[in-house]
């Protein structure tokens, strides 16, 4: 049995090289989303049947597709509507789920276990399928699938927010703060939420990088973003017959996508354990 | 002990079939739900004459009320009488069965190539702290749970279908080897995918099982380290196995839409993304019909998984 | 299940060894830290330690001594990102550095280890049964038969006093601690060890259970001959099973000698403070001999004595100085540098800790009824599965009033305290409070409500989760003053709580991760105090505490008490304790009062069957407490 302090020393305070070049990843995609139509070379949408398929070269960063669009442009100004979606999504249900689930933690009861049951369940669907039948049985485009994302990951939210609550809920400084008189609300907002809210702040970097995952994959479906859009998902797509003449055109998108995502993942899973490591010492 | 797993069992499956039977009003409200009227839902693009129409509308029932119409549909659905394809007007259950063959040899394949390598990789990993292995566990978990299957797809087609074509990168081939050979590339991106949650959860699982008292007691007894591993470390750890193999089994669904996608297959995901864009709904709802079926069989197996590894629960369900 | 003590029966596996003195173990200069040097971060700072065959030591300490890392370190099983030098020898054998078969070849058959907790030593998905015998061969070496696995099975659990053969089949969470404990202890001697050692065999367990657990365990060790290391915070306990103790402090030993002899004329300073803090069961002191401050940890007098800051005799020497343990006498060796010097002073504390004054209780006029409780009843669980926590009780407690309430765990004592406070609602029965009837909270009209919460508040056990993390020492207390209807001038009262309870104004902007364990248990007294309330109930508040802090919270306590003449009622399973800060006590059991009455009576008079039980269940100085004759080992 090692004592606390010493597990607590054990363990290195700074952050890990890994984590920081995954936080500057994280900061510099928000960034391209903001200005990415600043910094673009080209305009992403002027077609130019002289420049089609152009390799790379020092006009053309990543070449161009087979309209002759800059494919770096394209890939900037995707950003764009790559992270705007996710991030509405994450922060909505950021804070639906964590008052709900907070109300539900501190409840507990027969209201509990009925909302659990159904958050239960919406967490078992494959949230992108999910999405699918709906956008395709809607005829709805990008709004219907930011929507349907939205609800199943308040769910995932719900769901954490509200097993942390029940924990916390138990132990003795809220319970001495009940006996003290102190109102419902200031126990939940005082002396439960800003012991999970660290929880709270994982879940949101996780959640981002599964709902940009789930919203591009739609779009590489040819669902939600109109065809042509210079989006990461749709060039994905549009640009995979290009892989014998111009891979980067398809491949680009999801380089940018995949380096987006695991560095929110990174970020996201420090965040938990250096949370979990402080709880158990 | 018989007694004990039936009755688990038949409580799960209580559960699930009231599941099912809320999954299948959403699904059946779809028609009233989509663009247009219901008869365009049904007919789509069918040349629609007074005649035509007030057959379709005695067929369906249209004229009569909303609850009547869901329990006959829910009537023909259990009877797998799903309507026709408006696309295709063909049985939309003999067009999901024709092509669940190659669906299904894919899932398999990478669910195989997933737990193969998956859960030895976070053996050694959770055995071996700070060590090559562990690194490349911690990367591949963060880079598979992130990675979506089409991107995963899309490198591997580039890499060895164009760049150096190794494997053969149209159709799902005929006989076993040569489907295996074409379905190597597009199992591999679907498996990447489920590896990293296999990795994530066996390693953490088994990380937190061997700092348990119980493994430093049995080592202090001198039970040999092989099976410390495994009877005491790896036989605790699997719960949140089981867990992710659910999740896996379930994210496959997803990820063979893609996949196929990617890889222009002739299965069930191709067919459902088709239907999709074109708002072929008996299609669509019968799509939805088999997700929620497969969800439900795959927790059903997931409880049945928990309940065989539990003794805790196996007692529980015994008194 | 039924639970038989063993004796020296024919069961015990092997012939008692009655040769003493042949050495088994010995330990010298051993050195453990964090990271790859173990002196750059200490946890064991140059240990010695001898055990020889048939010998029991007691290694005593407080929390952060490192006497359990000087277990794991025996059998090499140190936890990951640790290191360590010096030498520990087996019958000559070195382990320091021993590898893979070397040390396997000793695990279990020569030294085997018994841990604290029976809930998390025994693997979950196996059964008892499998676990005793899994690593029992036959002559030949080869695995037993079905039928020999089964007698073997029988034989084991016999042996540590189960003979409800179901036991075998059943898993581990079927099981109660005590007898998940009683496996282990079958499992960890299933290969017939030499050495045992016990890692707080008995904390985790209630006192009756912990009795019969320690007497399993003492009369093994004696019909097998072997060594045990009993490794424990109670003295008393130590004193009780061992031959030899050693006293850990900071990480070194600080006094080794026989048992009866460091018992009665402890020399170092650090055991004499020890002793001295320990709450005597047989009378009320007006002072206990607290020691001050908190333990110092292992690494932060590398070049000093570590117990000088809290030592009365510490001279400038003490802080210049590394002391070592130097034999004073042919079985003694002490660790303190002004060992020689301090022979009169400490004969004369040893004295003056034997006379302490004692208070002689007055019987007090019974004062206005503050809580009266009639007929509580609760049950917990679904239809299905009912636990009856309350069981019609009866209550009283006048103002200005100390009660104890005494029970095991089960005993219903703390869903009593969770009813006076609102945080349950009984199912029947009344509980009146300063004349309102608070039997269910959530009744209680706005004006009502808040004078109940005024007048009573909670002391909890845990001081790890007594306070909200997120908030500094000054807010917390801040939100009670408030809470108790003060406007104007909250820093001041503030300040004033902090200092009634003796923590310094400072600690007000420090978070509760920055306090020591006592210093929190005080910021939890203060909150409960900031109301003004009349009646203060305090629920286990110093069992999580080491014995020196525990000492320091009960003087706070009596003081407190005499100086704000407020109403406590203080739950407890120890009986020493509650002597030392109630008037009267009820015993609690099942959830219903079986005794009450004035503290020392009860306490010296028992006249319920339960009361004597746990009376004698409590651990005490003297050697028989286990009820074991000490001829059965000659």
């Amino acid at each position: 049995m090692i004592e606390p302090q010493t597990r607590r020393r054990a363990r290195s305070r700074r952050i890990p090289l890994l984590v920081l070049g995954a936080v500057v990843v994280v900061l510099g995609g928000f960034a391209m989303a903001a200005f990415g139509s600043v910094l673009a070379p080209h305009d992403p949408y002027a077609d130019s049947l002289q420049n089609t398929l152009l390799s790379p070269s020092s006009t053309y960063w990543l070449g161009t597709d087979d309209a002759g669009r800059d494919v770096l442009s394209r890939v900037l100004v995707g950003a764009r509507l790559a992270v705007l979606g996710p991030v509405v999504v994450v922060i909505v249900s950021a804070l639906i789920g964590t008052l709900f689930g907070l109300l539900a933690g501190y409840h507990g009861g027969v209201v509990d276990s009925v909302v659990m049951r159904v958050t239960d369940l919406l967490s078992s669907l494959p949230a992108l399928l999910v999405a699918v039948v709906l956008t395709g049985a809607l005829g709805g485009g990008y709004a219907v699938a930011v929507a349907v994302t939205c609800l199943l990951t308040i769910a995932v939210d719900m769901r954490v927010v509200r097993g942390a609550a029940l924990e916390v809920r138990q132990k003795a400084y809220v319970a001495a703060a009940m006996t003290l008189g102190l109102g419902k609300w200031r126990v939940m907002f005082v002396h439960i939420l800003p012991n999970v809210v660290g929880l709270v702040v994982a879940n949101v970097f996780l959640n981002l990088a599964h709902v940009l995952v789930v919203l591009a994959a739609l779009s590489f479906l040819g669902l939600g973003i109109p065809p042509g859009a210079a989006d990461w998902g749709r060039m994905l797509s549009e640009n995979i017959a290009l892989l014998q003449s111009q891979p980067l055109a398809a491949i680009a998108p999801g380089a940018a996508l995949v380096l987006f995502a695991v560095s929110m993942n990174l970020v996201g899973d420090w965040v938990f354990d250096t949370i979990s490591n402080r709880e158990r010492s | 002990m018989v007694k004990a797993v039936v009755g688990y069992a038949v409580s799960r499956l209580a559960l699930m079939a009231g599941l099912l039977l809320v999954v299948s009003f959403v699904v059946f409200s779809l028609t009233y739900l989509a663009p247009g009227d219901p008869l365009d839902a049904i007919a789509g693009n069918f040349p629609r004459t007074p005649e035509v129409t007030a057959a379709l509308t005695a067929q369906y029932g249209l004229d009569r009320p909303f609850h009547e119409q869901y329990l006959s549909w829910l009537g023909r659905a259990v009877q797998l009488d799903l309507g026709e394809s408006i696309m295709t007007r063909q049985s939309v259950l003999v067009e999901i069965t024709e092509r669940m063959g190659v669906t299904l040899f894919l899932s398999a394949y990478a669910f195989v190539l997933a737990v193969a390598l998956g859960v030895p990789l976070a053996v050694l990993a959770a055995t071996r702290p700070r060590t090559i292995w562990d690194r490349l566990a911690v990367t591949v978990s963060v880079v598979g749970v992130s990675a979506p299957a089409f991107v995963t797809g899309l490198v591997l087609l580039y890499l060895f279908g164009v760049r150096w074509p190794v494997f053969p990168i149209y159709a799902a081939g005929d006989g076993f080897a040569d489907r295996v050979a074409h379905l190597t590339l597009p199992a591999v991106a679907l498996a990447f995918m489920a590896l990293g949650l296999i990795v994530k959860f066996t390693r953490s699982s088994l990380l937190t099982v061997l700092d348990q008292d119980y493994i430093t007691f049995a080592r202090a007894r001198g039970v040999p380290p092989r099976r410390v591993l495994l009877r005491y470390g790896l036989r605790n750890a699997l719960v949140p196995v089981i867990t992710a193999l659910g999740l896996v089994l379930i994210g496959m669904l997803s990820g063979s839409v893609l996949i196929e996608q990617t890889f222009s297959l002739p299965g069930v995901g191709g067919r459902m993304v088709e239907a999709v864009t074109s708002t072929d709904i008996p299609m669509i709802q019968g799509m939805a019909l088999l997700i929620a079926a497969t969800v439900v069989l795959i927790s059903l197996l997931v409880d049945l998984a928990y309940f065989a590894v539990s003794p805790d629960l196996r007692r529980r369900f015994r008194s | 299940m039924t639970v038989a003590i063993p004796g020296s029966g024919p069961d015990s596996g092997r012939a008692p060894v009655g040769v003493q003195g042949e050495s088994l173990l010995e330990v010298t200069g051993l050195r453990v830290g964090v990271g790859s040097d173990p002196t750059l971060r200490p946890l064991l700072r140059g240990v010695d330690l001898t055990v020889a065959r048939g010998e029991a030591v007691g290694l005593v300490g407080e929390s952060g001594s490192g006497k359990s890392m000087l277990a794991r370190s025996v059998v090499q099983l140190l936890p990951r990102g640790l290191s360590m030098d010096g030498s520990i020898t087996y019958q000559g054998r070195e382990l320091v550095g021993a590898r893979g078969a070397a040390l396997r070849a000793l695990r279990g058959r020569e030294i085997s280890l018994i841990f604290q907790d029976p809930f998390t030593m025994l693997n979950p998905t196996m059964t008892c049964g499998d676990q005793v015998v899994e690593l029992v061969r036959d002559e030949n070496g080869r695995r037993l038969t079905r039928e020999r696995r089964r007698e073997e099975v029988e034989r084991r659990l016999r042996e540590v006093g189960i003979r409800d053969a179901s036991v075998a089949d059943a898993y581990p969470s079927e099981l109660s601690g005590g007898m998940r404990q009683r496996v282990g202890i079958a499992a960890a001697l299933a290969l017939d060890p030499n050495l045992v050692i016990a890692d707080e065999p008995s904390t985790a367990l209630d006192v009756t259970t912990q009795r019969e657990i320690l007497r399993l365990l003492r009369g093994l060790q004696r019909s097998r001959g072997m060594g045990l290391i009993l490794i424990t915070h109670d003295l008393r306990l130590a004193f009780s099973m061992c031959d030899r103790l050693a006293v850990m402090y900071a990480g070194a030993v600080v006094e080794v000698g026989d048992a009866r002899d460091v018992a009665e004329r402890p020399i170092h300073p650090y055991t004499m403070g020890l002793i001295s803090s320990e709450p005597p069961a047989d009378r009320r002191l007006v002072r206990i001999g607290a020691i001050p401050g908190t333990a110092a940890r292992a690494d932060e007098h590398p070049e000093d004595c570590a117990f000088a800051p809290r030592c009365a005799w510490a001279s400038s020497r003490c802080g210049a100085e590394l002391p070592v343990l130097t034999p004073v006498e042919p079985t003694r060796s002490v660790a303190c540098l002004r060992v020689d010097e301090l022979t009169v002073e400490l004969e004369r504390a040893r004295t003056q800790m034997q006379n302490a004054a004692s208070v002689e209780v007055e019987q007090s006029a019974a004062g206005q009824s503050l809580v009266r409780v009639r007929e509580l009843r609760k049950t917990y669980g679904s239809a299905r599965r009912q636990v009856v926590a309350l069981d019609g009780v009866d209550i009283d407690i006048s103002a200005g009033e100390s009660v104890g309430i005494v029970g095991e765990s089960g005993s219903g004592k703390s869903t009593l305290a969770k009813c006076l406070l609102g945080l349950e609602t009984a199912d029947a029965g009344s509980v009146v409070l300063d004349g309102v009837d608070v039997s269910d909270y959530a009744r209680l009209d706005r004006r009502d409500l808040a004078t109940a919460r005024r007048t009573v508040q909670m002391v909890f056990q845990d001081p790890q989760s007594t306070l909200n993390p997120s908030l500094s020492i000054g807010a917390v207390l801040a939100e009670a003053v408030r809470a108790g209807g003060v406007r104007d001038g909250v820093p001041d009262r503030v300040a004033a709580l902090m200092d009634q309870v003796g923590l310094p104004r400072t600690l007000a902007t420090r978070k509760p991760r920055a306090l020591s364990g006592g210093q929190r248990q005080r910021v939890a007294i203060a909150r409960a105090l900031a109301v003004n309330p009349k009646l203060v109930v305090c629920d286990e508040a110093v069992s999580a505490l080491d014995v020196s802090v525990q000492a320091q919270i009960l003087n706070l306590l009596n003081e407190l008490r005499s100086e704000l003449g407020i109403s406590i009622v203080f739950i407890t399973h120890d009986l020493a304790v509650v002597r030392q800060v109630t008037d009267r006590v009820y015993v609690m059991r099942h959830g219903a009062v079986v005794e009450g009455g004035p503290t020392a009576d009860v306490l010296d008079r028992p006249s319920h069957e339960y009361t004597r039980l746990l009376l004698s269940a409590a651990p005490s100085l003297s050697a028989d407490w286990l009820g074991i004759s000490e001829e059965a080992s000659a």
